[in-house]
């Protein structure tokens, strides 16, 4: 699976991105990978990704995510759940964007 | 409170992100931040080959053994290192205006490297000729900036009106004709249309005022750009820009356009101080290295304090975890976890220090370099630097590495009431929600 994680510097995404990874190997996930950039190198290729993750502050940018991404789904992370990093949340959402079920 | 923070957020949001989405902008800053790399190595470059004192002139001992270690090394690696300054600060339009076609172009989905293309093209029309249109590089730094931004974006908004409306189109397919030569014959009218009216636009500009586009954007400019460089100039644009962050708007949408005084005014002073003008003399204070590395120092709102003020002062939960998960970043002037985090956005108590911190970093730092106490900045070596080390290379001033300490000190000093009260109601909400 793979996620393009976007903010403006693509470099407090990488904190994000840690907490992502570790998240996922709890549930069992180990094919995940997850692409963090900054929002102008995001913009140079944008295409073929499973999952879009805006930091809240590119969520600007929301619609010309929307438009490469066809129906794969585009999710802005919460200004709380980014400032807390709370990549529980996070991943909770993607879980829930792309019906994964995963047994516990 | 609370409700005033909801309705805010409810009402500004669209608004600002309609202003951060704007496509120009967007464009502009994106391609600031590309060349990023460039610009840090050429600034780098120019610090390593230009040592600041003349060691000829020290007291024998250890500054002058270093000083001269340093001359030394400069005069050994300066064919390469001076190229490689050089082309990074003098042919930078170039660059920028190759990104923002870039960007433009992405933003239209047109497809391939004629936008890009284009838009150096119609930008070295305007810029790389003189009134006779004989070549010239006079314009190819920093003081072509405006031409390369104008030009760009004129050069693909135009592409995309003609390509999109297919104005032009010379159709081979269908007869075995290979798909990239179909490209460029479908290109050619509109490219053609696209040169053709860079040219008109530089033919009329030359007839009507007898210099070139830059020329005269260098004329119209020059009163702005010191008038943004004044002590009331710097005053404003802290107040706007943090004002705008703390409604959400990002604060590149207001610095990323500023870039274009700010490197015009770096470029300016380079040239005076290669020319041997001393570093507190130099033409401009408020450039990059002044924003980034005295007034907003760990991040924009000069959050680096704000970060002190959190691990040593709160007990809440929330409070603390945003101060262990902010610290790090804040050496990295990356903010956004505590922005988020605190939340300093839409916070009407937060307001007050978020834009009084870099306020006062504003005024001090202006006073002490105006009256020569600090030098002058002569490099950018990009933002990410740890703030009093960037201060340092952007000056070779040691005296500004150690402002920037006690900035950080005063930014504490004003976060830590305000902070306190913060506390005190977050660690009220976590008590409840436990009970």
């Amino acid at each position: 699976m793979k996620v393009l994680l976007c903010c403006y510097g693509g470099l407090s995404t990488g904190i994000m991105k840690k907490k992502i990874e570790d998240e996922a190997a709890k549930d069992g996930v180990n094919d995940l990978e997850i692409k963090a950039v900054a929002i102008a190198e995001a913009m140079d290729n944008p295409e073929n990704y499973d999952v879009y993750l805006l930091g809240p502050q590119v969520r600007y940018a929301v619609d010309d995510f929307k438009k490469v991404a066809g129906n794969k789904p585009v999710i802005v992370i919460s200004p709380a759940d980014f400032g807390m990093m709370r990549a529980d949340v996070v991943w909770k959402q993607i879980k829930k964007e792309l019906n994964l079920t995963i047994k516990n | 409170m609370e409700k005033f923070s909801a309705m805010l957020e409810k009402k500004l949001l669209p608004l600002a992100n309609k202003i951060s989405g704007q496509k120009y902008i967007k464009a502009i800053s994106y391609a600031f931040m590309s060349i990023i790399p460039f610009l840090t190595i050429g600034s780098l470059a120019l610090v390593l080959i230009s040592p600041p004192m003349d060691y000829t002139s020290l007291e024998p001992g250890f500054v002058c053994s270093f000083m001269k270690g340093w001359a030394d090394l400069a005069a050994a690696v300066r064919i390469p290192v001076r190229a490689i300054y050089k082309v990074t600060m003098e042919y930078m339009s170039i660059f920028v205006a190759a990104g923002i076609a870039n960007y433009l172009g992405k933003h239209y989905q047109m497809k391939g490297f004629t936008p890009t293309v284009a838009g150096v093209v119609g930008y070295l029309i305007l810029a790389g000729v003189d009134i006779g249109s004989s070549t010239t590089v006079a314009y190819m730094g920093g003081t072509g900036l405006f031409a390369a931004i104008f030009a760009s974006i004129v050069a693909v908004e135009l592409l995309h009106f003609l390509t999109a409306r297919k104005v032009g189109y010379i159709s081979l397919e269908g007869n075995g004709v290979p798909e990239a030569l179909t490209e460029s014959f479908a290109m050619l009218i509109p490219v053609g249309l696209v040169l053709l009216t860079m040219g008109v636009i530089h033919w009329v500009i030359v007839l009507l005022t007898g210099s070139t586009f830059p020329e005269l954007m260098t004329i119209i400019m020059t009163p702005l750009l010191n008038a943004t460089n004044s002590i009331w100039g710097g005053i404003i644009l802290v107040f706007l820009v943090m004002t705008f962050w703390w409604f959400g708007i990002h604060d590149t949408c207001i610095t990323g356009p500023m870039k274009v005084f700010w490197t015009t005014a770096l470029t300016a002073n380079i040239a005076a101080y290669t020319a041997g003008t001393a570093i507190t003399q130099l033409p401009y204070i408020i450039l990059d290295p002044f924003w980034w590395f005295f007034v907003m120092i760990g991040g924009s709102g000069a959050t680096f304090g704000l970060v002190l003020a959190l691990l040593t002062a709160c007990k809440s939960k929330q409070l603390k975890t945003v101060g262990k998960l902010g610290i790090v970043p804040a050496f990295f002037n990356i903010n956004e976890p505590v922005i988020f985090g605190v939340p300093l956005m839409m916070n009407p108590l937060m307001y007050i220090p978020f834009v009084g911190a870099p306020l006062i970093n504003c005024i001090i730092t202006y006073i002490c370099m105006a009256t020569g106490l600090v030098g002058r900045a002569i490099s950018y070596p990009g933002w990410n630097l740890f703030c009093p080390v960037a201060a340092l290379l952007s000056t070779v001033d040691i005296k500004a590495m150690i402002l920037v300490f006690i900035l950080i000190v005063v930014d504490a000093l004003i976060y830590l009431p305000f902070v306190k009260v913060l506390d005190k109601q977050k660690l009220a909400e976590e008590q409840q929600q436990e009970n």
